[in-house]
């Protein structure tokens, strides 16, 4: 009995291996023309099927070609029914980019077309720190500079003043990782020495979060890192989502515009 | 008699009518004869003796001599053979005004024929005649009575001097004679058509008995039958009095409005073919037709006021007033208060009766008022008075007269603006032209067409909006169609009929913008009518495309396009135009599109190069040519890209830039000096920057000499040896005291870090209160440009007490506010404080690029105060984003006050749209500053194709490749470069160097 226990098991566990590399081995959905036939099957009046099929793709995609027609899938929706979709679709995009600028620009998008956002994108979140938050800050740094990282540890454990220490890191010495190594390094008034260059960047850090919206520029170039400013024509979702609204359907492995011409 | 004639005229002969005149022996017209009569009189003015009492008696012949040659004409044209009508012979233009009662319109546009019709003289015609003979010819009197004339019958001017132009082109051509029978015709020469009315009671009882002969009979029963009759008569009367009296009232439906009711009811509620009626025989099955009309949308004002003739009558007197009070001010330095009174009542005599006033008479009127100025100008308050005078009415126009006074003041004020004339007279006059017409910079304000342009453009608000209320508003808009054909009739005018027929479309515009119901009669309806028929459909191509561009503009509803074109296609009658290019009056986006393609396709595109040259209008620099090529110099070494520039580099680029478009206001306002003086600095700094890339160029040389670079302490002894001492002074505060003060003897500027620790501590904690006192007072005097003293500082002020002392001791060592010491804020603007303080007495990169933000906001304040009006205040400020914020409100208060055909990039609210977007996204100050530069930049294109719809295409182009340009680069400082860039071009094509513009933006976006 035991025997044929072990039996079934064993042949039931074959049998589910088997199964499991089967799938595994099974030629995947990797080539455009396995889709084909449901591309050319969308219709411009139907826009949620265009980020169904989108969805879909994107979840099995394993190359650069069926990325880009999943991408393309989403921006179509987004362009043919901004109102419904527009905001999902930015947000996909956003997912599946890799170009930092491209992805504000398009978490930009989403948030221009969520009907309830604030407006705001937020910028450098420092704006929205309390009086305490800024103050915490330039205590850590001092505390630091001092030789009192166990202190300025405490402190650290106020998540918003993490948070912002963790995005401008590269003002810190060594980065975030490393200013919280030195911190359990740095105590009992064993002071860290440092350049003139890491001095005045932690000064224009301190300087740039105690001014919030009235920083000077000096200070603003080096905790924004000069990032261009994101432009949105809301009027044009085509042009943000880089998508020829007219050329809707696919034809023969191409997409065309629905009177064919 | 003779001796005068040969002084003043060079003539011997003063029985010689003709000769006198200086016209030929051969037929003329009556308005050769006034030709040559201001002519002469304009010379005799000229003469210096021209006002003496021989120069009167000489004008006196002359004018003896004209009333002569008239009446010879005259009677010449009575004794030759009948011709056709001279209302009939008139050709009838697109921009004819009815010569006839409104009321008997009721046809197509007169076809136009070669053939001699018949000659039928209308009542008016014979009534003009009349008038001519009765006052022996052309004369003042005869000219009163033929404006009252053209009053009662509502003929305009234009349409009076064509009647007559047609009589007289009638005559000349050999019609028959007209005598007293055809002068006076069967009619009273005065009266209106009416129905004939019976003259008799005779002739009424007689009527009536052979109607009713029952009347006549006497017996009961045709007394019956007339009873029976008359109580019929009665109740059916009864009746219809009830019915009248207990419907609802309605509006009275015109013909106009109940055909254009009936094509909206027949196009059904979604224009389906099959519910649609062919209601017009011109509409094609399924299709809504154009709109017919039972009377055309036009109107009529009233003529021009008496008050017009009268003063026109006075003009030829007014240069000798001028000219006696330019002598009196010349002897008084303090003239008679008479003078003063003088000089008001001659200005708005001339303000009254330019329009009808001969060219020569208000040319040397102008020319005595520019001397009566000179003479004036020693003394500045005179002067200013005497300027006040050519104020221009502004805002609310109580009587449409204002139209033609408040005309021509602002043109004086644009012309003394722009003349030969001291620069206390001419600047004064600049200040007040600002502020009556704007300080738009705009290219020939200073000229009294310009700027008598200007300020017709800038009424259009107030006339558009009497047109919803004023029972007068038809007269208003009489009157203001009638001065801008003036101001542009000027034989000497720099204008031409483009500008007249960009007036129209404003006007158009600013009418079809207040969404009227252009589908019921109403002022707006017919105003807009009129206006369409004044167009130059056939050779203006700025026409073309602006009412191309109305069909994009979804501020004007389908419906309004719908009577448009109808009216266009109905009035205008153009052989290209067919029944299909009427828009529905329920066509959506798409459709109107389509329309508008169809009349693109369909409307001949005038020889647009032709025209512009023919017109003036096109590439033309209108700013001084010598400043323009070294201002293109300088943008050209600005628009090579700077690899690998530093951030600084970077920041003096923008500058450079953005002073190069303050040069670029300057040179639009003709302000040579200033456009010189920055072009000069500008040039300077490029080559420094070139030679030596280390100098920094702009900014050391415009560098605010409030911006004080500190110069970092430094430290002298052994670090600790002070602390030391002072920790063995403990609690003796004495020694304490001495040794705080030893500071001030042997420390230094500065502090090493052991002593500043020790120190700082004092400055915060430090006890009693007389230590604490005393180290506060050495740090503020002896190491205020300590660094590690502020460093210290900063890094124990988690410790510093909320006290006044301490507050006041911080402001005095960083000039930095701060709250008082009990504020919430007081521990973070304390710690901000002491770090900018700290900050600044590091060596660094940072205080030159802050410095130079600071010389950013300085050209950008300049460039806001440049354009914006006297009563709005500019701000000085530090922020670059705050300055340039300002001067886009500045251009956003220009744009606002222009009326623009085909808004470009969009219009005013959408602009608005736009940068509203951008502010959502920005991130620090340096990103805000740049959604400014890019708001600024739309603003800029906005103006720039309001005044030359020409550059439309090239702006847009301009603005495109900029976009195209800021989204592919990956740091905010290039987006502001580009932005500014474009800037730049926008303002070489709004000084007319539109190839450059493109030219250079080609190779900018390569």
């Amino acid at each position: 009995m035991n025997q044929f226990r072990l039996f079934l098991i064993t042949t039931i566990a074959m049998v589910f291996v088997l199964h499991l590399s089967s799938r595994a081995s099974a030629p995947t959905t990797s080539s455009i023309a396995n889709w084909t036939l449901r591309l050319e099957q969308l219709d411009p009046a139907r826009p949620l099927k265009y980020f169904e099929l989108a969805e879909e793709i994107a979840d099995e995609a394993d190359n650069t070609e069926l990325l880009d027609v999943a991408r393309h899938l989403f921006a179509l929706s987004g362009a043919l029914d901004t109102q419904r979709l527009g905001q999902s679709s930015a947000l996909a995009l956003a997912d599946m980019e890799q170009d930092r600028t491209a992805k504000r620009r398009l978490l930009a998008l989403a948030s221009l077309l969520d009907p309830f956002s604030t407006g705001s994108m937020g910028g450098v979140a420092d704006r929205r720190m309390t009086v305490e938050s800024l103050q915490s800050i330039g205590e850590i740094l001092s505390l630091y500079r001092n030789g009192r990282g166990p202190q300025a540890i405490a402190i650290l454990t106020d998540s918003d003043v993490a948070a912002v220490l963790q995005r401008h890191g590269h003002l810190l010495p060594g980065g975030y990782n490393q200013f919280l190594q030195d911190c359990r390094i740095y105590k009992a008034d064993l002071r860290p020495k440092l350049t003139d260059g890491e001095l005045i960047r932690m000064l224009q850090l301190e300087a740039a979060l105690l001014a919030g919206d009235e920083r000077r520029w000096a200070s603003d170039l080096l905790v924004e890192g000069k990032d261009p400013l994101i432009e949105i024509d809301p009027q044009r979702i085509d042009e943000t989502l880089n998508v020829d609204v007219s050329k809707s359907i696919y034809r023969a492995g191409q997409w065309t515009s629905p009177t064919g011409s | 008699m003779a001796q005068p004639l040969q002084r003043f005229l060079g003539l011997d002969d003063a029985n010689d009518a003709r000769g006198m005149l200086g016209l030929p022996a051969e037929t003329l017209s009556l308005p050769q004869v006034d030709a040559a009569l201001r002519r002469q009189l304009a010379r005799i003015h000229k003469h210096p003796d021209g006002n003496s009492a021989e120069g009167d008696l000489v004008k006196q012949l002359i004018r003896d001599a004209a009333q002569k040659v008239k009446l010879e004409l005259i009677q010449k044209r009575q004794a030759a053979p009948q011709q056709p009508s001279a209302a009939q012979q008139s050709p009838a233009t697109e921009k004819a005004i009815p010569t006839s009662p409104p009321a008997r319109i009721h046809q197509r546009a007169v076809q136009q024929s070669r053939a001699r019709p018949a000659i039928q003289l209308t009542d008016f015609d014979r009534a003009v005649l009349a008038v001519l003979v009765g006052c022996g010819g052309w004369n003042a009197e005869c000219r009163s009575r033929l404006v009252a004339l053209s009053s009662v019958y509502g003929v305009s001017v234009q349409g009076l001097m064509r009647v007559i132009t047609g009589l007289s082109n009638y005559a000349r051509s050999g019609g028959a004679r007209l005598g007293v029978a055809e002068i006076a015709g069967d009619e009273s020469r005065m009266a209106a058509p009416s129905v004939s009315i019976p003259d008799s009671v005779d002739e009424a009882s007689d009527l009536l008995s052979r109607l009713l002969p029952e009347i006549k009979e006497d017996s009961l029963w045709s007394r019956m039958k007339l009873i029976v009759l008359f109580s019929i008569i009665t109740i059916i009367a009864t009746l219809l009095v009830l019915r009248v009296l207990l419907t609802d009232a309605t509006p009275r439906n015109s013909g106009f409005e109940s055909t254009v009711k009936a094509q909206i009811d027949a196009s059904g509620s979604n224009g389906s073919p099959e519910t649609a009626m062919p209601v017009s025989r011109r509409a094609s099955a399924g299709v809504v037709g154009p709109a017919e009309f039972t009377d055309p949308p036009t109107f009529l004002g009233s003529g021009v006021p008496m008050e017009v003739v009268d003063a026109a009558d006075e003009a030829p007197g007014l240069a000798d007033q001028f000219d006696l009070i330019a002598r009196q001010l010349t002897v008084n330095d303090q003239p008679a208060e008479a003078v003063n009174r003088n000089w008001a009542v001659s200005v708005e005599t001339i303000a009254r009766g330019w329009l009808l006033a001969d060219q020569a008479t208000c040319a040397s009127i102008r020319s005595t008022i520019f001397d009566a100025l000179f003479a004036a100008s020693r003394q500045p308050s005179i002067s200013d008075d005497l300027l006040g005078e050519f104020m221009p009415p502004s805002g609310n126009l109580a009587d449409p007269i204002d139209v033609v006074r408040g005309t021509y003041r602002a043109g004086m004020l644009g012309q003394i603006a722009g003349a030969n004339l001291p620069p206390i007279v001419t600047e004064r006059a600049r200040s007040m032209l600002d502020i009556a017409v704007g300080t738009a910079s705009e290219p020939g304000l200073t000229t009294f067409e310009g700027a008598a342009r200007k300020w017709l453009i800038q009424s259009l608000p107030n006339m558009v909006e009497r047109a919803g209320y004023d029972s007068r508003a038809f007269d208003y808009w009489e009157l203001w169609i009638s001065v801008v054909r003036a101001v542009h009739d000027d034989a000497a005018a720099t204008l031409t009929e483009a500008q007249v027929d960009d007036a129209y479309l404003r006007a158009l515009i600013a009418v079809l913008y207040t969404e009227p119901d252009l589908t019921i009669d109403n002022p707006p309806a017919r105003i807009v009518g009129r206006l369409v028929r004044l167009l130059d459909v056939e050779s203006n191509p700025t026409v073309r495309d602006s009412v191309l561009a109305l069909f994009e503009n979804e501020r004007i509803s389908a419906q309004d396009l719908w009577i448009l074109t109808s009216i266009l296609l109905e009035y205008r009658d153009q052989p290209w135009m067919s029944d299909d290019l009427a828009l529905p009056p329920n066509a959506d986006i798409p459709h109107r599109r389509r329309i508008a393609a169809r009349w693109r396709a369909q409307w001949p595109e005038p020889a647009a190069l032709q025209y512009e040259a023919r017109n003036g209008i096109g590439d033309r620099l209108n700013v001084d040519t010598e400043l323009y090529t070294r201002w293109n110099s300088a943008l050209t070494a600005l628009s090579n890209p700077q690899d690998d520039a530093s951030d600084f580099e970077q920041l003096r680029h923008i500058i450079a830039l953005s002073l190069l478009n303050e040069a670029a206001g300057a040179m639009m306002r003709q302000d040579v000096a200033t456009a010189g003086d920055i072009l000069d600095g500008l040039t300077d700094d490029l080559l420094a920057s070139a030679s030596s890339p280390d100098d920094q160029g702009i900014t050391a040389r415009r560098q605010q000499p409030s911006v004080v670079r500190l110069r970092p302490g430094q430290a002298l002894g052994f670090d600790g040896q002070w602390a030391a001492q002072y920790e063995q002074a403990a609690r003796n505060t004495g020694e304490k005291l001495n040794l705080l003060g030893a500071l001030r003897n042997s420390a230094g500027t500065d502090l090493g870090p052991i002593d500043a620790r020790v120190f700082i501590a004092e400055v915060y904690r430090g006890s009693p209160q007389d230590v604490r006192a005393l180290a506060q007072s050495v740090l503020v005097d002896q190491f205020a440009t300590g660094p590690r003293v502020a460093l210290e500082l900063l890094d124990q002020s988690m410790h510093a007490p909320a006290s006044r002392e301490l507050r006041d001791a911080i402001i005095k060592l960083t000039s930095q506010p701060l709250p008082p010491a009990r504020a919430p804020s007081w521990p973070v603007k304390l710690r901000f404080a002491i770090v900018e303080h700290a900050l600044a007495l590091q060596l660094s990169n940072s205080n030159a690029i802050n410095d130079a933000a600071v010389i950013l906001s300085d050209t950008y304040c300049n460039r806001a105060k440049q354009i914006a009006r006297t009563s709005i205040a500019t701000i000085d400020t530090s922020d670059p984003a705050i300055a340039a914020a300002q001067l886009r409100d500045a251009w956003q208060s220009v744009a606002a006050n222009l009326i623009s055909t085909a808004p470009t990039p969009d219009d005013l609210p959408g602009l608005a749209r736009r940068h509203d977007v951008r502010l959502n996204l920005v991130r620090g100050p340096v990103q805000h500053f740049v959604a400014n530069q890019i708001a600024i930049a739309e603003l800029l294109a906005f103006v720039t194709t309001a005044e030359r719809p020409a550059s439309r295409d090239t702006v847009v182009t301009l603005l495109r490749w900029s976009a195209l340009i800021r989204s592919n680069e990956d740091s905010v400082l290039d987006q502001s470069i580009a932005a500014e860039q474009v800037t730049a071009r926008l303002w070489q094509v709004r000084m007319g160097a539109t190839a450059d513009a493109t030219q250079s933006s080609e190779e900018d976006a390569r």
